[in-house]
């Protein structure tokens, strides 16, 4: 390390640590000094192609690159290295809805974030901006303006569905360019984002973010932090193991970017004796609903998921049961073996939203400061009358189509998402961070990500991390 | 209209083998039993059997790579349990798989499904080998203008 002290260290190289960094480097003096500790390595997108080709790669720690905590209950997936999940997410990016961060006044369910969608909006905005994100003009969500880039192109049976229900159902507002842009390709429909053949989702090493490249930051891989030290309220140190080596770091300010069950549990190994760190463990809730149809062929879409649906996710039914979101699957498997139906049917990922249950949680592991565990007991009953409802419903939302029949698959064992072990709240007896994602105890700790999310959105979470972290920082500096 | 159900090989495989004639069950061989699938289940296709057969040897070649041969011959005797007992690509995904990916792999999207046409096995379908080849996209359906 280049300095004894930093004025701010940061753990991870995801979303949530690179548009923080983002906002605080515009704000930062030309001399300010930035550390930031990535347990990974650089796996440059060309590598994990040839890998994904089946060719041999150069990089040696590709293997390494990948992470599945498999807790008590259920997996939970993520990626390690430069970048974080922006290495596997597919890029979906809807808002949330105004409603997501009133939970508690509009429909009596768990709690309210303290902040609202007005105050969020321009950092969407301006992450949006800096995704280069394709969307449509009407949303259900208010936004001003138009999209970076124009929206994907809709499939037949979409078309009917977004003539019927206007802006409750839209071409899904996504990372996937729908136009060159910014040294990304256009999608192409690939269907296999996660490492996209084309390069067309933004990812951190294709943002041309400029943060890595900053002088003020000094990056350094291999390094997995695993505890803090804390003294009178504030955090004085970070821990890190690298090269098999336990090493610390100083500096004015820390903030946390890893994942929700790593950043929970780097603060258990701390001593934070705040009774909600680690608990309510979550993520949406999912499955596959295939629609057959007699005489349409679903054709045209420009990318992987074509649409989201809103029909059955806000109204006063989240008094109930939970809110769904429908994305419409454009992956070419999605096809019948029946002569003259061979496209005839649409393919809709049924999204619920959950709760936070304190049963289900992250925690330290005996002898083991490097391992978090993962407990996770069960899914809401809220969500699950928001399942058997959209049963009940769905028929008759998709009665503009000559439906054949309708089959559930099973529930997906994970979205992809980690969600809420450092909830954010008005006061620490209600959550971990404050609506700057500040520690309510450790005042020089940010702690980012979706681990700060009060609710469980049907919403997909990386849009509305990165904006929270933008928010955070051009509020804090 | 009853749906692919996903069976168990418990269930399915067992009482597929129970009713099926030991010889002749062992005695056809796995690639055979792959290209008779794809024959059946695509029956209103013009398909020529020596199609079939190049990506089936493509198609399991790259699908067995990796693998041990105890997980190979496991396969092998569900896929072979499977068609013995008439499972078709509604009831198994195994079944589907190996269909799909075939269709996928020819020309018979390319040709807009038109079942009239020859269906000539072009390349092993793979999007990372060869993107933007999503046959229901835009790039083969583009939007008329309105």
């Amino acid at each position: 390390m280049k300095y004894d002290k930093y004025d701010l260290i940061v753990a991870g190289t995801g979303p949530a640590s690179t548009f923080f960094l983002k906002k605080y480097l515009s704000k930062a003096s030309p001399s300010a000094k930035v550390l930031v500790l990535e347990r990974g390595y650089l796996h440059p997108h060309s590598e994990r192609l040839k890998e994904k080709r089946g060719e041999s790669v150069s990089d040696p720690n590709l293997k390494n690159g990948y992470g599945l905590v498999r807790g008590s209950g259920k997996g939970w997936a993520y990626t390690i290295g430069f970048g974080g999940s922006t290495n596997c997410w597919f890029a979906c990016t809807p808002r949330f809805l105004p409603s997501d961060f009133k939970m508690k006044t509009l429909y009596g369910v768990a709690n309210d974030w303290p902040l609202t969608y007005d105050e969020l909006e321009p950092y969407y905005a301006e992450t949006e901006e800096l995704m280069s994100i394709s969307g449509p003009e009407q949303t259900p969500f208010p936004r001003k303006g138009p999209y970076p880039l124009p929206p994907h192109s809709l499939t037949t049976v979409d078309k009917i569905l977004n003539e019927k229900y206007g802006n409750l159902y839209i071409s899904q507002p996504t990372g996937r360019a729908s136009r060159p842009t910014n040294g990304r390709s256009a999608c192409c429909a690939s269907g296999v984002c996660g490492v996209c053949p084309v390069n067309a989702k933004f990812t951190v090493e294709n943002s041309n973010l400029g943060v890595y490249e900053d002088e003020r930051v000094e990056l350094v891989f291999g390094a997995q932090v695993y505890r803090l030290e804390l003294q009178n309220n504030v955090v004085s140190k970070i821990y890190f193991k690298k090269d098999e080596k336990e090493q610390s770091a100083s500096a004015e300010v820390f903030a946390l970017g890893t994942h929700a069950v790593s950043n929970p549990h780097i603060l258990l190994n701390s001593g934070d004796t705040n009774q909600l760190t680690g608990k309510g463990l979550g993520e949406q809730y999912g499955l596959q609903a295939v629609i057959y149809l007699d005489g349409i062929p679903n054709l045209g879409g420009s990318t992987w998921v074509t649409a989201n649906g809103y029909m059955l996710y806000d109204g006063d039914h989240r008094k109930e049961y939970a809110a769904c979101l429908m994305e419409s699957n454009n992956s070419p498997e999605w096809m019948r073996v029946e002569s003259g139906k061979w496209r005839n049917l649409i393919s809709f990922r049924m999204v619920f939203e959950d709760l936070p249950l304190n049963q289900n949680y992250v925690t330290t592991t005996p002898d083991n400061l490097f391992k978090a565990t993962t407990h996770f007991k069960e899914v809401s009953s809220y969500t699950l009358k928001g399942v058997e409802n959209m049963k009940k419903k769905l028929p008759k939302i998709l009665s503009c189509l000559p439906v054949e029949s309708i089959e559930y698959k099973s529930p997906f064992g994970t979205e992809s998402h980690i969600l809420g072990t450092t909830r954010m709240s008005s006061n620490a007896a209600e959550g971990v961070v404050d609506k700057h994602l500040i520690h309510h105890q450790y005042r020089n700790l940010f702690v980012l990500g979706s681990g700060s999310f009060t609710t469980y959105s049907p919403a997909n979470p990386t849009l509305t991390l990165s904006a929270l972290s933008l928010h955070a920082a051009d509020k804090s500096f | 209209m009853e749906r692919r159900k996903f069976l168990k090989i418990a269930g399915v495989g067992v009482a597929a083998v129970a009713v099926i004639p030991v010889i002749g069950y062992t005695a056809l061989p796995f690639n055979d039993i792959a290209v008779n699938i794809i024959l059946r289940e695509c029956e209103s296709l013009k398909i020529a059997r020596i199609e079939a057969e190049k990506f089936v040897e493509d198609f399991y070649a790259q699908v067995f790579k990796g693998r041990d041969n105890k997980s190979i011959l496991e396969f092998k005797l569900k896929l072979k349990s499977y068609y013995f007992a008439n499972i078709n690509s509604e009831q198994s995904e195994m079944v589907h798989s190996l269909v799909r990916n075939f269709l996928l792999s020819s020309d018979f999207f390319r040709n807009k499904m038109d079942e009239s046409k020859p269906v000539k096995y072009v390349y092993l379908y793979d999007p990372y080998k060869l993107a933007c080849a999503n046959p229901f996209s835009n790039i083969f359906y583009p939007a008329v203008p309105s």
